[in-house]
């Protein structure tokens, strides 16, 4: 039925011949599928830009001890309680971190990971103190986890011995360059003169406050002998929660966490965000799929003499039928093609006009944002088609024939 | 005698419903190959139940409807639908040309509707049709830029496009002035012998109906005369015509006790 050349020939001209109804329902279509890719993909452009902002040149997962809080030195309650001191070093530092990191990157998910020392200091120039981030790390492993060969504004992504990277904030704030050295203060009192090798720019203002040095060099500045946590990067950052998860059932004496776990308001609003558009996403559906079906049902009766000459001279239900669902399927593919070009413009007007606010940010224009609203639009209106297509299959041709 | 194409048997036509209506009784009709019937009676006789039945475009209530020596009764509505598009040719009142198709794509459209896209051999038949029927001229236009008649000759020429076995045709002069509706029977005439097409027209015009071969009268669902113009003559067969003992007919059949005895057995569609 569905291939009958007839049944098109049929569904086409009928849809020709009536062109300012056939217009109209397509401009409807079209709007109706504009709105739902411009939803989608901007909605999408957003989260992707948030989300990219806040794990793009960070880790994806966090390996840490298992409580850094001091607690009582002693379990017996009547006893005085030393809040200062930790029960176990350990708790504060991870002495064998090879098992974790074995364990991690056993998954092939795993991009990267390396051990880190994480520690506060100063910087002291000209009589001022800057407060600053110290991380100590494997450059081999740890730089794809910042993405720092990408992210370097000036000089070299090397690190060594006392020659160390700066983030953005520090180099303008103390006006440092390349090869310059500065004399850095630990927040364990210990200090050391560091040069500047490169400059890196992570984008958000606290990540641009770190100072990367070598693990070795960062373990000696803070007098550990372990390390204070481990850090990895996921190459699909969404299954960083549930990889962190299934590590840390075979760990107990550390605590392994995603960046979800850790940006549990931003997942919530960008959450309730999609759920919102999904709700007008299916309203804009509904209206197009019932505004399809009335429309159609008044073809249906406009065309009932058409229909019934057809069937008089041997259209069966089914071709009388398909003349229906095939108009359906056309203005549903007419209609959705139109809609992604219109929420295409509608999209790059509006990022374009939100760039000129400060705010940039892409659309996300991906294989599903596109097809999703488009295959919908046309199944809906296919399937919206069924009604009048039921009335249609059901005309009786003599009907029509006495009454001219 | 020659095999009939079409033949009924005790056909009844009932329309059932809280107004249960009897349209047509008990009629026995043969129609041979070859010949040009014209079904005549006042309006509400039951003469386009009965082409409609005949063409079936609708079904009998009780009795027998045998097309071709097959028996139709039991055929669904897809096989009467490609019986209908396949053995028979339609001719109406008011032309019911598609208005979004051209004559020549109207003229096809039987063809469309079954075997799909028409080869070049038939597209030159409808042509051959359009110059036989003097309407060549308008091959290309739509019906609503042609006038009354040619869209009725446009009609006739789609009619005849799948090389039917039998021609309905319902009042095919109804919605024309005189001259042109005289000049349509004419064709139809000549349709009739040239291809040798069994033609049936209902008409309500003694005038037109005296062009054909046989005279069916129906009066009140009931045949009040059928008879051969050939055999009794024009003269006598005005007179037939002109008879009222007709209206008789219905009465003197006791309606009540038909209609105890009919089963409906479709409905009205």
């Amino acid at each position: 039925m569905a291939l009958d050349p007839f049944v098109w020939l049929v569904a086409l001209r009928f849809l020709l011949k009536s062109k300012t109804q056939t217009t109209l329902i397509v401009l409807g279509i079209a709007l109706g599928v504009s709105v739902q890719f411009f939803l989608l993909a901007l909605l999408g452009g957003l989260a992707d830009s948030l989300i990219d902002k806040t794990v793009g040149s960070a880790p994806h997962i966090y390996v840490s001890p298992m409580d850094t809080q001091a607690k009582p030195v002693l379990q017996d309650p009547k006893r005085i309680r030393d809040h200062r001191a930790p029960l176990y070093r350990e708790n504060q530092e991870i002495f064998s971190w090879s098992p974790y990191v074995n364990k991690l990157r056993a998954n092939p998910l795993i991009m990267a990971i390396t051990p880190v020392v994480n520690g506060g200091g100063f910087i002291q120039k000209g009589g001022a103190n800057y407060s600053v981030l110290v991380k100590g790390i494997d450059p081999q492993n740890g730089f794809p986890i910042y993405r720092i060969k990408e992210k370097m504004i000036a000089g070299k992504p090397s690190i060594s011995g006392s020659t160390v990277l700066i983030g953005k904030s520090i180099a303008t704030k103390l006006g440092l360059q390349v090869g310059d050295s500065f004399y850095l203060l630990t927040s364990k009192g210990s200090g050391d003169f560091l040069i500047v090798s490169g400059i890196f720019d992570l984008g958000a203002e606290i990540a641009n406050d770190l100072i990367l040095m070598r693990l070795e060099r960062a373990q000696a500045l803070f007098g550990l002998s372990g390390v204070t946590g481990i850090e990895a990067r996921v190459s699909i950052p969404f299954q960083a929660q549930s990889i962190a998860a299934d590590a840390q059932r075979f760990f107990t004496r550390v605590k392994i966490e995603s960046w979800q776990d850790r940006n549990r308001e931003l997942l919530t609003a960008l959450k309730s965000q999609s759920g919102s558009s999904s709700l007008i996403q299916f309203m804009v559906m509904v209206s197009i799929t019932l505004g399809i079906a009335s429309v159609l049902g008044i073809v249906a009766l406009q065309k009932s003499k058409q229909l019934g000459i057809l069937k008089a001279m041997g259209a069966t239900n089914a071709q009388t039928a398909g003349i229906f669902v095939v108009q359906g399927f056309l203005l549903g593919l007419i209609g959705g093609v139109l809609g992604i070009l219109l929420g295409f413009w509608m999209g790059v007007g509006f990022t374009q006009a939100t760039a000129k606010s400060g705010v940039s940010y892409g659309l996300a224009i991906t294989p599903y944002n596109i097809l999703f609203p488009f295959i919908l639009a046309t199944v809906c209106s296919t399937l919206a088609a069924g009604f009048p297509a039921r009335k249609a299959a059901k005309l009786s041709p003599v009907e029509v024939i006495r009454n001219g | 005698m020659v095999k009939p194409i079409l033949s009924t048997q005790n056909l009844n036509k009932v329309y059932p419903g809280a107004l249960e209506f009897h349209a047509l009784y008990d009629m026995n009709i043969d129609i041979p190959v070859g010949q040009f019937v014209a079904v005549i009676g006042p309006s509400g006789s039951g003469k386009s139940t009965l082409i409609n039945i005949l063409s079936l475009l609708d079904r009998l209530s009780t009795g027998e409807l045998i097309i071709d020596g097959e028996s139709t009764s039991k055929w669904d509505e897809d096989q009467l639908a490609h019986f209908r598009n396949n053995k028979m040719g339609f001719v109406f009142q008011f032309h019911h040309l598609l208005p979004e198709f051209t004559c020549l794509e109207n003229i096809l459209i039987p063809y469309w509707i079954s075997q799909g896209k028409p080869p070049p051999d038939i597209i030159d038949r409808a042509k051959q049709l359009l110059k036989t029927l003097n309407v060549d001229v308008v091959a290309n236009n739509y019906p609503s830029q042609i006038s009354g008649g040619q869209q009725q000759r446009v009609s006739i020429a789609r009619s005849l496009i799948n090389q039917p076995a039998i021609v309905f045709a319902d009042e095919p002069t109804g919605n024309l002035d005189q001259a042109s509706g005289a000049a349509v029977v004419e064709l139809l005439r000549s349709m009739n012998a040239q291809f040798k097409t069994t033609l049936v027209m209902v008409t309500h015009d003694r005038e037109i109906a005296l062009k054909a071969d046989r005279i069916i009268e129906v009066v009140d669902g009931h045949i009040c005369h059928d008879f051969l113009i050939k055999e009794i003559g024009e003269t006598k067969a005005r007179e037939q015509l002109g008879d009222p003992s007709c209206s008789n007919v219905a009465k003197k059949e006791p309606k009540k006790k038909t209609k105890n005895k009919v089963k409906t057995k479709t409905k009205r569609s």
